[in-house]
């Protein structure tokens, strides 16, 4: 049998083994699924579930784990700010994107690889009493944070009517190292836990 | 006249006693502000270092290094940073020094090490891209010859044909 009776036969195989060849050059230039660049950041409580700690007693130390897991693509630079604030103080603003005002009492800082999660354990106790001449008013002296205690400056919570009880709300914002600018931008993610302070003396 | 002298010894004494808290006072003061002094500048150093190191990390990373074991390092000294800031925060300025000092020497060597890699990374991105560039000319040549063929064996085939149709 003649061998042009398989020329089509030869071209195909020809063009497989091309194909085959080629084939490391071919692959990059598939396009993946592209995911949005985020990053997650949560808080846990003592037992590393989502059981929150909501009462608290002056000096008594509480464990608790925030999670900063990074999708941006890249390895990131974060900043996390522990912020303390009573009712009528500002807090971050989910609407408008921006952090609170209030001067951050301590920073944590972080780096995470790009797909990765990194956690936190902070212990947390609170440093407070309530004020001698004034019963339904809360001073709090300060924050101990992993046996550093952060003072906390002339802040009072006043006695909450409606839930019975002196309330603090304790959070955390994310910031994030701009490498273009090289500054700390809020990062627009924050974890915020209510605290009912118990207050045992004055 | 005896009272007068009581005054008086009273009002020295007083005297004395307010100079010499002011003495303490004006003397322990620059120790106190150049322990802050002494914590910040360490701080700062550290962060500096940390904002390096970072650079270089980054750098490597988009260079397609492997950088895990850098940003383990990285959070090791960062851990150490976080602990100088708190103690800062807390007026614990020599803690905070210390704790500054172990972050700055924990990230020694780091920058070059990322810049090993990066180069590393680079170099091997260099030799990736000849084999792709190889791998596709090869291919080209292989389906040129494939086409090569066909044509030659078709002409044959035309020719075959014209000469069977003659005969």
């Amino acid at each position: 049998m003649p061998l042009q009776n398989y020329k089509t036969t030869i071209l195909i195989f020809f063009c497989c083994i091309a194909l085959l060849v080629s084939s490391p050059a071919i692959q990059q230039c598939l396009v993946y699924p592209q995911t949005d660049a985020l990053t997650e950041f949560w808080l846990l409580g003592p037992n590393h579930d989502a059981a929150y700690p909501t009462n608290v007693t002056a000096d008594k130390t509480t464990r608790i784990y925030l999670d900063v897991s990074n999708h941006l693509g890249i390895c990131g630079y974060y900043v996390v700010q522990l912020k303390f604030r009573n009712q009528t103080q500002s807090g971050p603003d989910s609407f408008n994107q921006t952090g609170s005002k209030l001067p951050s009492l301590g920073n944590f800082t972080l780096f995470v690889a790009d797909n990765s999660v990194i956690e936190l354990p902070l212990d947390i106790s609170f440093q407070y009493k309530v004020n001698p001449h004034i019963s339904t008013r809360l001073e709090i002296q300060g924050i101990t944070v992993n046996g550093f205690l952060l003072p906390v400056d002339s802040m009072s919570i006043a006695w909450d009517m409606g839930r019975g009880g002196f309330y603090g709300n304790l959070f955390f914002e994310l910031w994030l190292q701009n490498s273009t600018t090289n500054t700390l931008q809020y990062h627009q993610r924050y974890t915020s836990l209510w605290l009912k302070m118990n207050a045992t003396s004055s | 006249m005896l009272f007068e002298v009581q005054v008086l010894i009273k009002t020295s004494l007083y005297i004395a006693i307010v100079a010499a808290t002011l003495t303490c006072t004006m003397l322990l003061t620059p120790l106190a502000s150049g322990d802050q002094n002494s914590a910040q500048n360490a701080i700062n150093s550290a962060k500096k270092t940390l904002k390096e190191c970072y650079t270089a990390v980054s750098q490597a990373e988009a260079a397609g290094a492997n950088v895990t074991s850098l940003v383990a390092t990285l959070n090791q000294a960062a851990g150490k940073f976080s602990m100088a800031e708190l103690a800062y925060a807390g007026n614990n300025f020599d803690i905070a020094s210390s704790y500054a000092n172990q972050a700055q020497s924990k990230l020694s060597g780091l920058t070059n090490e990322a810049v090993a890699l990066k180069q590393a990374a680079t170099s091997a991105a260099s030799q990736d891209r000849q084999f792709t560039i190889l791998s596709l000319t090869f291919s080209i040549a292989l389906l040129s010859a494939g086409f090569a063929v066909w044509l030659f064996f078709n002409r044959r085939e035309k020719r075959y044909s014209n000469a069977t149709s003659k005969l």
